[in-house]
């Protein structure tokens, strides 16, 4: 009779594994418990966020994802996916006699801890490697070897854009003076899914998210996950750090304020709208590309020798030169005109407005210590970043206009000019230094 | 005979037991649809 059980249950066995979809298992011939390999499925029903960096609104593993699948003896295991689809197979080893389990989870690094609904997430990663979104999500063993995750929680995709062609990274700094955007919450499988535990930093460490990704045609996102349902009020703080192809970092933002996020949903994306970098500090302005007058001084005192100006996607850089000893620090006017005044200049004393066969249709006058490091200027009502350098006799005033701010500087040609004023004292607040009109054709 | 000889270690077990699971209900885990999008885009700048 018992050896009839046997072969009744080695029929049995025979009979399950021929009806498998699964591939046939590796022998391990290291020492230790024998190992096989198993494949499952992996998909969600939420086709929004995904892993993938691509655009769309389509759920996408990207090959090279791993998850972790909890197994009947206790342990977590690791299955990676082999293709990039929004249904794929996950492939990993098992010792033998270990079960994949009812649960899954994403991402499969060392924060999750299912047995006490807990996940951490990690102040800073570096995801350079393997570019994924990172929202954490939730599988459930469906038929057979198939699970269906879900997210676990909502997330805002951060986007820098216009990245300067240098860098090969960037870091991404997101801070709170008091809310948690980092630290263990946690996970619960009813309809809430994910829990702020508390919901206030008990740590400076929790009030930080940071995040390393590769930059790909100058523009790179983070996924910051956030609890569904929950409202992300208040400032933030924003850092960006580049990173070249030798891994030298750069400060290309720091502490720009970020306004209150809002509320957030689960298995929700919020795309906030992209910060776009300008590559002030990056120019050549030796290069050809750059439009160049070379400026001859008007009278005896020395005056504004250099304007150069060029252009990327999203700004027109200008740089303007002169020597510190050529004023005592007053005025700068800076006009753009969509019309070339030549060289017939006629600078009325009493409104100071440059008089040109063009229109003038912006004018921006800096008063104030035009040698200080920086000069607070606004176009159209936006913040201009400026940049001023000395170098020996020389000062430099460079300035980034965003074109979107004015339509001025959507396409064509613009013409700019500057004007340096001497100080009211001055032969009756005649300016004596001004450049003539460079026209530019924006990239 | 013994049973390691019948049922070689190199296929995979296909018999899934929910043993050493978690302990909670696994209800509210659906895969069914649900109603999701990507919101429209907000500026915090």
């Amino acid at each position: 009779m018992k050896k009839f059980i046997l072969i009744l249950a080695a029929f049995c066995a025979i009979l399950m594994t021929s009806c498998t979809k699964q591939p046939a298992a590796k022998q391990d011939d290291n020492a230790g418990p024998a190992m096989r390999t198993v494949t499952i499925t992996a998909k969600i029903d939420e086709p929004v966020t995904k892993t993938s960096y691509a655009e769309g609104t389509t759920f996408s593993w990207t090959a090279g994802d791993q998850i972790s699948v909890y197994c009947s003896d206790g342990n977590a295991y690791t299955f990676t996916a082999t293709s990039t689809a929004a249904e794929t197979t996950f492939t990993g080893s098992l010792p033998d006699g270990v079960n994949l389990g009812s649960r899954a989870f994403f991402p499969a690094d060392d924060n999750h801890n299912l047995k006490e609904y807990q996940y951490s997430i990690p102040e800073t990663k570096d995801m350079t490697g393997h570019p994924s979104a990172d929202i954490p999500m939730i599988g459930d063993k469906g038929e057979g070897d198939s699970y269906a995750f879900k997210h676990c929680c909502g997330a805002s995709k951060l986007t820098i854009t216009n990245i300067p062609d240098k860098f090969e990274a960037i870091e991404i700094a997101v801070s709170h003076p008091s809310l948690k955007l980092s630290g263990v919450f946690g996970v619960f499988t009813d309809s809430g899914y994910w829990r702020w535990n508390p919901k206030t930093a008990s740590t400076d460490a929790e009030k930080n998210f940071v995040r390393k990704v590769a930059v790909v045609d100058n523009e790179a996102s983070i996924y910051i996950p956030y609890a569904s349902g929950s409202e992300w009020w208040g400032t933030n703080t924003l850092a960006v750090t580049g990173f070249d192809a030798a891994n030298e970092a750069t400060t290309l933002v720091s502490d720009k304020s970020m306004k209150s996020i809002g509320a957030v949903e689960r298995a929700h994306v919020k795309p906030l709208t992209p910060l776009v970098l300008s590559s002030l500090q990056f120019v050549d302005w030796a290069s050809e590309d750059v439009e160049t007058s070379t400026l001859d001084p008007s009278n005896s005192k020395k005056a504004l020798t250099e304007l150069k100006v060029t252009s990327d996607e999203f700004f027109m850089y200008c740089r303007v030169a002169s020597t510190v000893d050529a004023f005592t620090g007053d005025f700068l006017d800076i006009y753009l005109s969509d019309g070339d005044g030549g060289d017939n200049y006629a600078i009325s004393n009493s409104s100071h407005y440059w008089n040109t066969g063009g229109t003038v249709v912006y004018r921006e006058e800096h008063k104030g210590n035009i040698t200080a490091s920086s000069l607070s200027m606004t176009f159209n009502g936006s913040s201009i970043e400026t940049v001023v350098d000395k170098d020996g006799d020389n000062i430099y005033w460079s300035m980034a206009f965003p074109r979107s701010a004015h339509e001025l500087l959507s396409e064509g040609t613009v013409y700019v000019a500057f004007m340096l004023w001497n100080g009211w004292s001055c032969a009756g607040a005649i300016p004596s230094r001004y450049t003539t009109m460079l026209p530019v054709m924006l990239h | 005979m013994k049973a390691k000889y019948i049922v070689p270690r190199t296929k995979p077990v296909l018999v899934y037991t929910n043993e050493n699971i978690l302990a909670d209900s696994a209800a509210g885990i659906t895969s069914s649809g649900e109603n999701v999008s990507q919101d429209s885009e907000y500026n915090p700048w």
